[in-house]
């Protein structure tokens, strides 16, 4: 693929990469950096990238699972603490949002990014699934094994 | 009330004509605020990031030295430079040669690569690249205010000597007025304070009030 093209594919989907990486960064500069590299490894597949169909599941994938990585690789590194997710409000019977990012670090980045996208992008558990490319059971599995851990670390936090 | 998802929402923006939440989005006021919001970060995505980093995204750069130097000749020649330099916000100008901190912009326009002096008229929707020289090494932030006090934070990260800044920067399409700030200052976050004070006093105010360090601006006018 010669550059122009690589050029038109980064203006169409680029923004999509950027506000994902804005949402779950909070942070211009982080999601700046990552969109490059979202971009570079969507590039690897560029048969989907073409595809406006199956484009922007893919790109939301990749940049999901990037971002938490980044997220989690921060904390490692002891760098500044990202701000939180931003957790709508009609998951208010959900676990203070302080929590849930303690909750959230202490699994795998493919049931962080069940979990984001339930409660902090609002999405069914069907479309969960066709975005990460797993199955629904998986979906409903991995987020009711979260959510139990996260009652059990709120009840902990609270004795 | 069910709200849409990030993905239909993104889907939304992306076909509007073929749309299944349009009626939901029309209705909610909280949809509507997150659609403006992420129209929003579209267009900072190709005002910003888009120049700033399509030469790493395809592949070997585009902006190589040697061709970075080859597109700077003929501008070096063209005229002097644009700047303001102050080394803090009550002394007066300083001027530009040997001072700490200078700062040029080059626009992409269709005669060649020019150099633009203060003041210089451009198309609104030029492409500029930003070329600094430091005394001593700092962390600079480079950011622009316009005539309705919109603050657009462009680059930070530390610069040496002679160096033209990575990516480049794609103006907003908007006729009117434009500085762009240069400034050498270990928080960015007060560099940023101050240029949201200026407000829509771009023309009158050549330097940041209350930043301490090096500072350089350049004043350009965007034309339709």
């Amino acid at each position: 693929m010669d550059r122009a093209a690589i050029a038109e594919l980064y203006r169409t989907w680029g923004p999509a990469i950027y506000r994902r990486c804005v949402r779950l960064l909070r942070d211009t500069e982080a999601a700046r950096d990552a969109t490059q590299e979202v971009f570079r490894k969507a590039m690897s597949s560029p048969d989907k990238l073409s595809n406006p169909d199956t484009a922007l599941p893919f790109i939301y994938r990749i940049a999901t699972n990037h971002c938490l990585n980044e997220r989690r690789n921060a904390g490692r590194r002891g760098e500044t603490e990202l701000d939180d997710l931003e957790i709508p409000s009609e998951h208010a019977a959900f676990p203070q949002r302080r929590l849930v990012q303690r909750v959230l670090a202490r699994f795998d980045v493919k049931t962080q990014s069940i979990a984001v996208g339930v409660l902090v992008d609002g999405m069914e558990h069907d479309e969960v699934a066709d975005a990460l490319g797993i199955s629904r059971k998986t979906v409903s599995r991995k987020l009711a094994r979260f959510l139990e851990n996260a009652r059990k670390y709120l009840e902990r936090s609270a004795a | 009330m069910n709200h849409p998802s990030e993905l239909k929402l993104e889907r939304h923006l992306m076909t509007p004509d073929a749309s299944e939440i349009a009626a939901h989005v029309r209705d909610c006021e909280r949809c509507r605020e997150r659609v403006a919001e992420m129209r929003q970060q579209g267009d900072d995505f190709r005002r910003f990031v888009y120049p700033a980093t399509l030469d790493q995204v395809t592949g070997p750069r585009f902006w190589r030295p040697a061709r970075a130097l080859w597109l700077l000749a003929p501008a070096a020649g063209l005229a002097t430079v644009l700047l303001l330099v102050r080394p803090g916000p009550t002394s007066d100008y300083v001027g530009t040669k040997g001072g700490p901190l200078t700062l040029t912009a080059y626009a992409a326009l269709p005669s060649g690569t020019q150099a633009l002096n203060d003041g210089a008229t451009v198309p609104a929707s030029a492409s500029l690249r930003f070329r600094v020289r430091v005394a001593e090494p700092c962390n600079l932030t480079l950011l622009s205010v316009d005539d309705s006090g919109q603050v657009s934070k462009l680059i930070s990260r530390e610069v040496r000597g002679d160096s033209t800044l990575p990516g480049g920067v794609q103006l907003d399409g908007k006729p009117g007025l434009e500085r762009f700030f240069a400034v050498c200052a270990d928080d960015p976050g007060v560099v940023e304070r101050a240029a949201r004070d200026i407000g829509a006093e771009v023309r009158k105010i050549p330097a940041l009030p209350r930043v301490q360090g090096p500072q350089a601006s350049l004043l350009i006018e965007k034309r339709p």
